[in-house]
């Protein structure tokens, strides 16, 4: 009974790390950038989903896709405005401009929505679905399928479609890629449009499950950037696989060990790899890494 | 001009320099935004004005009340200057984000006391930076009055620090000794891992265990968690028969939804970050019967008078701990008219002997500087915040 319910919550927590980690592991992949903004980015569709379906009064669902579409308008847009300006300068440039969007997108949402915290109205709260001895909502379901599903269509965008060998090819080495005539721009840009669309969806899946608010964005981000170190860096799957054991090791961590320490669980992870193994699960060999 | 600027001995580009412009922009007008709803004072003549420090939660996990605290006390401010000010000087605010984070708390103290030259302070605050900028308050020997903060351990933060809240340590005794009356005696406690929830929960453990009752199990949590399955999957396996919880507005929502979707159901007892509509809104009739302290409303005629003030003002009913702000700056004015002065060492010196009717009642300080003023115990009936039996 207790160990089923705690695997459950790990994979609910896993799912929603890795809505997040793919765009993030997919964006560092191709500029080594932390993209600090992108748990806004997720809260920014939430938000879009909440206009939409509480505001002018359509099914959620339609909320999701224009979410998608805004979440991957937002994206191109910070890439145009505060990463392409800073492309050639110091790896830290851009870093510290994802910080600067980060909280300027916080402070415009609160400044709209102001900081009270926001719910979709989904309906009365009920006591979920019991089955092989856990728990399980209707939600938190959807959030697994959803991410499952978005994960599968990532790994069919990334292995077989032109542009998909693109991004790999530039993740790769991209002054290579740029010499045998690949657009490295527009391969930055697909994939920022990308990531953020993924984000925002998994903005408006987290918002359901959690409600909305400015901050909402921060701790899942910073987390599923644990899981692409952890996971490797670059690496789609290893995204994934970072996330699901990020959540399951802090939800069973906090069985354990006193529940004050479960951020600490992912953290404690995280250095542990950057000490012992850099390059994560799945990561690449070092030379495959420099540009 | 853009051609000026450099960065590593290179030019920076036309769309660089537009898109730091952009940035500026926007900054520019978030700021302004801020200015309409009142939270940075107005200039004025220099010598015709006195400045007060403010220390607001305006970012982070707890920015709802930086909104419903900042509109009060700037109400106050308001006031104030319309009927001359006080000892005919104008009321100016110089406010500091503190983002309810301790550490920030000692950054806004510090540029407050040390860059600015506060001599007068006012945390409208949460427990964990009115608490960490205290001291920085008592060394410079500037005058620090708690608007909100609850966090026991502030009683003894020093000479210069008051308070007009009452204690937690008084709000946590009153909730274990309803639990207990309620003939609860396996309570689980989970709480907020910062100084808020710490101190109320701490004193509530001892209370409760005290009386003869006993704290199953304790679970923190952290202030911006919103996975808390695991917790309650532990508080479920112990069987408690209540749930005694303190955090914020959030948290409660988040909470209260898990337990229930866990399968999870005894009687919920919390504190009075829990008066706020939200919570309701968003759980619906899973919130009915959940009883709580919280800070009894005076219903003194200036009570009535502030509630009526703040509806012509701002359209609404006053929000969170907006009482409470309200009447800080009502209170370092008395004190201040007391005592003739601005001067922090004299003006401290009045406070503890002052006696000041106001909207939450009567502030009287005790030698700590510290307040009563009762609590009182509330349910949620019918989608309604009310008096509890």
């Amino acid at each position: 009974m207790v160990w089923e319910q705690l695997v459950v919550n790990g994979i609910i927590a896993g799912s929603e790390y890795a809505l997040l980690a793919i765009g993030l592991t997919l964006i560092f992949g191709i500029l080594r950038l932390i993209h600090f903004a992108h748990g806004e980015v997720a809260m920014v569709g939430a938000y879009t989903a909440f206009v939409v379906s509480a505001i002018f009064g359509l099914p959620l669902i339609v909320g999701f896709f224009v979410a998608i579409a805004v979440g991957a308008a937002l994206g191109l847009v910070i890439n145009r405005f505060a990463f392409k300006p800073l492309r050639k300068q110091h790896i830290l440039m851009p870093l510290i401009a994802a910080i600067a969007v980060s909280i300027i997108l916080q402070n415009v949402i609160a400044l709209f929505f102001g900081n009270e915290i926001k719910t979709y109205s989904l309906g009365p709260v009920e006591k979920g679905i019991e089955m092989f001895g856990f728990i399980i909502t209707k939600t938190q379901i959807l959030i697994i399928f959803v991410a499952l599903a978005l994960m599968l269509l990532t790994w069919v965008l990334i292995k077989k479609t032109k542009i998909g060998k693109q991004i790999r090819a530039v993740a790769d080495n991209r002054h290579l890629a740029e010499s045998v005539g690949i657009n490295s721009e527009k391969v930055i840009t697909v994939t920022f449009a990308y990531g953020s669309a993924l984000a925002a969806a998994g903005g408006v899946l987290i918002a359901m499950e959690t409600n909305l608010e400015p901050m909402m964005g921060l701790m899942p981000n910073i987390k599923a950037f644990a899981a692409v170190i952890v996971g490797g860096v670059g690496s789609v799957p290893g995204a994934i696989l970072g996330s699901y054991f990020i959540g399951l090791a802090e939800n069973i961590g906090i069985w354990y060990l006193p529940s004050g320490y479960k951020d600490a669980i992912a953290f404690f992870i995280l250095v542990v790899f950057l000490l012992f193994r850099p390059r994560g699960i799945l990561g690449k060999k070092k030379e495959g890494m420099q540009q | 001009m853009y051609q000026l600027l450099t960065w590593r001995g290179k030019k920076v580009g036309k769309t660089a320099f537009l898109g730091i412009i952009a940035i500026i922009a926007i900054a520019v007008v978030a700021f302004t935004g801020f200015n309409q709803t009142g939270l940075f004072g107005l200039g004025a003549e220099e010598e015709e004005t006195v400045k007060i420090g403010v220390m607001l939660p305006l970012t982070g996990d707890a920015a709802i009340y930086g909104e419903s605290v900042g509109t009060a006390i700037q109400l106050a401010r308001e006031r104030i200057n319309e009927s001359g000010g006080i000892l005919g000087k104008r009321v100016e605010f110089v406010v500091e984000d503190s983002a309810c984070d301790a550490k920030a708390g000692v950054k806004a103290i510090n540029s407050l006391v040390h860059l600015k030259g506060m001599k007068l302070v006012i945390a409208a605050e949460c427990s964990g930076p009115a608490l960490s900028a205290a001291p920085v308050a008592e060394e410079a020997k500037v005058l620090y009055l708690v608007a909100i903060a609850s966090n026991p351990d502030i009683k003894y933060a020093g000479d210069y620090v008051f308070r007009i809240a009452p204690s937690d340590n008084q709000q946590g005794k009153d909730i274990a000794k309803t639990i207990y009356k309620e003939g609860f005696r396996k309570a689980a406690s989970m709480f907020m891992d910062n100084a808020y929830g710490e101190g109320i929960a701490g004193v509530f453990a001892k209370e409760f265990e005290a009386l003869g009752g006993n704290v199953v199990i304790t679970q923190r949590f952290n202030q911006n968690d919103n996975d808390f399955r695991t917790q309650l999957l532990k508080v479920k396996e112990v069987n408690p028969d209540s749930l005694f919880i303190v955090g914020y507005p959030q948290s409660y929502q988040l909470v209260i939804k898990q337990m229930h979707e866990l399968g999870l159901d005894v009687q919920i007892f919390s504190a009075d970050t829990f008066k706020d509509e939200t919570i309701i809104q968003a759980v619906g009739d899973k919130a009915e019967g959940i009883i709580f302290s919280t800070y009894a409303e005076s219903g003194t005629p200036e009570f009535e008078r502030f509630k009526q003030a703040y509806r012509e003002r701002h359209g609404k009913e006053y929000g969170p701990y907006g009482d409470y702000a309200f009447d800080s700056l009502y209170v370092l004015k008395a004190g201040i008219e007391q005592a003739n002065s601005f001067d922090p060492e004299v003006l401290k010196e009045s406070l503890y002997d002052l006696e000041y009717q106001g909207v939450t009642g009567l502030t009287k300080f005790d030698e700590y500087g510290e307040v009563y003023k009762p609590y009182a115990i509330m349910t949620v009936r019918n989608g309604s915040f009310v008096q509890y039996k």
